[in-house]
């Protein structure tokens, strides 16, 4: 039956859940936290966005106000201009030569007003009378009888309405190129209508220049009420639809249209001028119109995304701070977390110290670490790290001392070259450890019980976080100290417990070799509850016994104290094993631990064996010849504290001459993860292979094959060579011993090869003293009565004695102990009584003579 | 922890004017009064009594002076007592010892004792 150690509460486990559990509440937080930020900066950025958005939609309405007022100024310049040149040709019209219709004159005069004002009217001068005949130009010097301008639209109006009029484009006569034509009628002295002044403007195709471009007027086009392009030979406008749409708001801008080619995606801003009614159009593609804005737009959307990413990169700066500084308090807090962890298995002082360095040296890398701690006995011991970290300091005691009285002095930081009695340790450290950083343990009662010191490199004092560390590490280190001396003390207590409970020494048999081992189980941290014990009753019978509390500690020590008791107190009251276990239950209480139990009695006279088990694995009996193994299993029953006593039995057997009989708790051939049956077959062979053998050799054996016991073992060994052991038995003055007695010297001495008949009449005769013995010298009370047979080969001898005096009866008494003495005198050679102070001792003497070697060894 | 090798047992029966009792096992200490109580107790309505002891294996001092005072106190009322015991063995062996198997009336078998 496997025994289970209890586990210990795991607050390290603990620890770690709640760790964990703030460890994912902060994580949260902190997640929640950078959302809200990088959120906030999305809106801000959104919002940023959005002005710009909003301000590129101005900057493109305002870009669209300027174009049409562009296009109005363009359209009041070209009206204004066109009014100039209208009362310049008024005024020409007004000229004598003209009102005179001098034409020669008339011509002189349009050549002059041409030279002083060429780029007036570049196109030239010309005067028709009414019905259309050129008589004047200044393009062509004889005036053609053919040139007539009578059909002309300008000519016409001008005629018809009396007032001046713009042609639309046409193509001039004299220049055939394409021309602009302004007509003014001229009226003769007499006011009459004589006739139509004309004056020619050449138009010629625009290209943007880079002043226009300056100026804002690329793209300028001017469209004639006939629907051409004055400004780009007169083309006609494709887009139809737009001139109609131009024509009919008179001024506007168009944001979104093909523009008057028909193609692309433009913007058009347009405005009448009056004078010559033509449309002047600024055409040009919208991201032309748009580009300044989208410049701007960009260059906001840039600012924006630079904002943007600084900030975003200045959180990521502090994020990667608070990571490194976290990262070292989680190298912190692993340290600390590892070292509750080691603390909690630590059982000794050392081991605290051992768990304390590696935590230090866990927290600072570069430092040498000496823990100072008091033992058990109240002295004071050191542990330090390597020599690595400590050089040639770490193999000198005296200044590691000195270093451990600074670190139970107080927190303090010593510079170890200012100090005398430290200044070796620099040295020592190959002049690397500068400065000692010192932290007493103080236990709850305040005294320091250890301290730490730390060495360093720097001379930089510690940060208070870091004191902060090293307190807690202190104080859990003192918590633990405390605790192991206490632990120690306790194991210690429970050790000697359980040596004090198991036997100091084996009876003594004849003809059976005692030898049991008890080991404590592997880790040896805690007593077990095995126990074995062996008991000779006075009638010369063997009570073995093993058993294991299912437990450790100082509980299962005394648990076992008890039942080792009670085993012991009724061995000595029982003869069966079964009987014993079934009173041991009594002292079983229910909320107990369980314990199995094995009891094996053996009677050395008679080579019988019995045994029970509760819940214990089966003890082995060898037969030492054949090396037959046999598993006393037949007589199980349930553990104590679960068996009911009715499940309680026993099995007997008769057992060779030459056996070991071995009994043993489970820590012995029980391993995790392997079948115990194998651990049994594998003692079973040991034992078979090498009977005799030294206990310890035997274990030994088994700890080899099986590997290295974590339980408790306890192994007892009984080697039975009972062949030529006597017949000696102490048996109670009380009749109702005797016939037990008779029945195990009748065995007894059929073992002895003496045949049945002589055996009868040795029966009788000791029968015979036994009832002297038992009628006369203990008559009132109770005594005792030693019986003692042996033979030699040719004479038996027996002894009855007591230690009572001797009685005399009256006379039907004295008859029939005479007959009793009689009986013995006849059957016996010698039959002497002896009496004395001390008691009655009857001496039976008688030549074996018919000794019945071949027989079996017992009827 | 060795059983006694049989245990003691008293099977009284009537046999024409004669009650016979049957014991079987050890007579010793321990069972010779129960003997002695049944010879005295059992005989009262019979004219003799015949103590078989064939099937008894020991028989010490103590089982004799029971059937010796058996034999006084149902000689006061005029019975007889007879006592069977086989002519081999250590039963007999203890009557001839002791001289009593003539005043005993120590016989054979039961046949003889019957007759």
């Amino acid at each position: 039956m496997r025994v289970f150690p209890q586990r210990r509460r795991t607050p390290a486990r603990a620890d770690e859940l709640f760790e964990d559990y703030v460890g994912r509440g902060a994580a949260s937080v902190r997640r929640r936290l950078l959302a809200a930020v990088v959120l906030a900066i999305v809106v801000v950025a959104a919002v940023a966005v959005g002005s710009a958005v909003r301000q590129y939609h101005q900057a493109q309405h305002a870009a669209l106000n300027d174009l049409r007022s562009r296009s109005v100024v363009a359209a009041a310049v070209v009206d204004a201009a066109f009014a100039g040149d209208i009362s310049t040709l008024s005024a020409a019209a007004a000229a004598p030569a003209v009102v005179n219709l001098d034409l020669p004159n008339m011509s002189a005069y349009f050549h002059r007003l041409e030279a002083a004002n060429g780029a007036l009217f570049n196109g030239g001068m010309g005067w028709a009378d009414r019905t259309g005949a050129v008589r004047v130009s200044t393009n062509t010097a004889p005036v053609s009888a053919t040139l007539s301008i009578s059909n002309r639209t300008y000519f016409k109006q001008a005629l018809a309405t009396g007032k001046p009029y713009v042609s639309a484009g046409l193509i001039g006569r004299s220049l055939a190129q394409p021309v602009v034509v302004v007509a003014v009628p001229t009226h003769a002295s007499d006011g009459t209508l004589s006739g139509v002044l004309t004056a020619s403007i050449r138009l010629q195709a625009v290209s943007n220049s880079k002043s226009e471009l300056a100026l804002g007027y690329a793209g300028l086009a001017i469209v004639d009420r006939n629907g051409r392009l004055v400004l780009s030979g007169l083309a006609p406008v494709r887009n139809a639809p737009l001139l109609a749409e131009i024509r009919r708001e008179g001024a506007g801008v168009i944001s979104d249209t093909h523009g008057l080619a028909g193609s692309g995606t433009n913007v058009v801003a347009y405005a009448t001028a009056n004078v010559p009614a033509w449309e002047i159009v600024i055409d040009r593609p919208r991201s032309a119109i748009y580009a300044a804005a989208l410049r701007s737009l960009e260059l906001e959307l840039a600012l924006v995304a630079a904002a943007v990413l600084a900030v975003l990169g200045m959180i990521g700066f502090v994020v990667r701070r608070t990571r490194r500084a976290r990262g070292i308090q989680d190298a912190w807090a692993r340290a600390w977390s590892d070292l509750t962890r080691a603390l909690t298995a630590a059982a000794t002082p050392d081991e605290v110290a051992a768990a304390l360095v590696t935590a230090l040296t866990g927290t600072f890398p570069d430092a040498g670490v000496v823990v100072v701690f008091e033992t058990l006995e109240g002295g004071h011991e050191i542990r330090t790290s390597d020599g690595r970290s400590l050089r040639g300091l770490a193999d000198d005691p005296d200044v590691l001392r000195e270093i451990g009285r600074s670190a139970m002095a107080g927190r303090q930081t010593i510079q170890l070259e200012r100090i005398p009695v430290l200044a070796p340790a620099f040295v020592l450290s190959g002049r690397r450890l500068r400065t000692l950083h010192c932290l007493p343990m103080a236990a709850l009662h305040g005294d320091a019980v250890g301290g730490l010191a730390v060495l360093r490199p720097a001379e930089a004092p510690l940060e208070e976080s870091e004191w902060l560390l090293l307190a807690s590490f202190a104080e859990q280190g003192a918590h633990a100290l405390e605790r192991s001396r206490q632990f120690e003390h306790d194991h210690d207590l429970a050790r000697r417990l359980q040596r004090s409970l198991l036997p100091e020494a084996l009876p003594t048999v004849a003809g059976v070799e005692l030898a049991a081992h008890y080991r404590a189980g592997g880790a040896g941290l805690e007593v077990g509850g095995d126990w074995y014990d062996a008991v000779r009753r006075t009638d010369g019978i063997l009570h073995l016994c093993i058993g294991d509390v299912i437990g450790r500690g100082v509980g299962a020590a005394t648990l076992m104290g008890r039942h080792r008791n009670a085993f012991r107190a009724y061995a000595y009251e029982c003869v069966s094993p079964a009987e014993i276990m079934r009173r041991m239950l009594r002292h079983v209480d229910d909320d107990e631990l369980m314990i199995t139990v094995a009891c094996v009695s053996f009677d050395p006279y008679t080579n019988e064996l019995a045994y029970s088990c509760a819940g214990h694995p089966p003890p082995l009996l060898i037969d030492d010849a054949s090396r037959t193994v046999v598993r006393l299993e037949h007589a199980g029953s349930p553990p104590l504290g679960v068996a009911e006593p009715s499940a309680i039995h026993e099995a007997r057997l008769t057992v060779e001459d030459r056996s070991t009989l071995v009994l043993y708790s489970d820590g012995l051939i029980e391993r995790r993860g392997q079948n115990i049956e194998h651990g049994i077959a594998l003692l079973g062979r040991i034992v078979a292979a090498g009977p005799g053998k030294p206990i310890a050799e035997l274990i030994e054996q088994v700890t080899g094959a099986l590997g290295p016991e974590t339980d408790d073992v306890a192994v007892l060994v009984a080697q039975l060579t009972c062949e030529r052991v006597p017949f000696d038995v102490e048996l109670p003055s009380n009749p109702s011993a005797l016939p037990a007695v008779r029945a195990r010297l009748r065995v007894w001495l059929a073992r002895r090869g003496v045949i049945s008949a002589e055996a009868a009449e040795i029966l009788l005769a000791v029968g015979e003293a036994c009832n002297n013995a038992v009628e006369h010298a203990y008559p009132d009370d109770l005594g005792t009565i030693q019986v003692h047979v042996d033979e030699d080969g040719e004479t038996l001898r027996t002894t009855v004695s007591d230690r009572g005096r001797w009685h005399e009866g009256d006379g039907d008494g004295g008859d029939e102990r005479g007959r009793g003495i009689a009986i013995m005198r006849a059957l016996m050679e010698t039959a002497a009584i002896e009496r004395t102070g001390a008691g009655t001792e009857v001496v039976l003497e008688r030549r074996l003579h018919r000794l019945d070697i071949g027989a079996p060894a017992h009827a | 922890m060795t059983d006694p090798s049989s245990p003691f047992t008293l099977q009284s029966s009537v046999v024409g004017d004669d009650l016979v009792v049957a014991v079987a096992g050890e007579i010793d200490m321990t069972t010779a009064p129960e003997l002695a109580k049944a010879v005295e107790v059992i005989s009262n309505h019979t004219r003799n009594v015949v103590v078989d002891l064939c099937g008894v294996t020991f028989l010490d001092s103590s089982g004799l002076n029971a059937l010796i005072r058996g034999q006084r106190a149902l000689a006061k009322r005029q019975i007889a007592l007879r006592i069977v015991a086989p002519a081999e063995g250590i039963v007999r062996r203890v009557f001839e010892i002791t001289q009593l198997t003539e005043a005993l009336s120590v016989v054979d078998s039961l046949d003889d004792a019957l007759r």
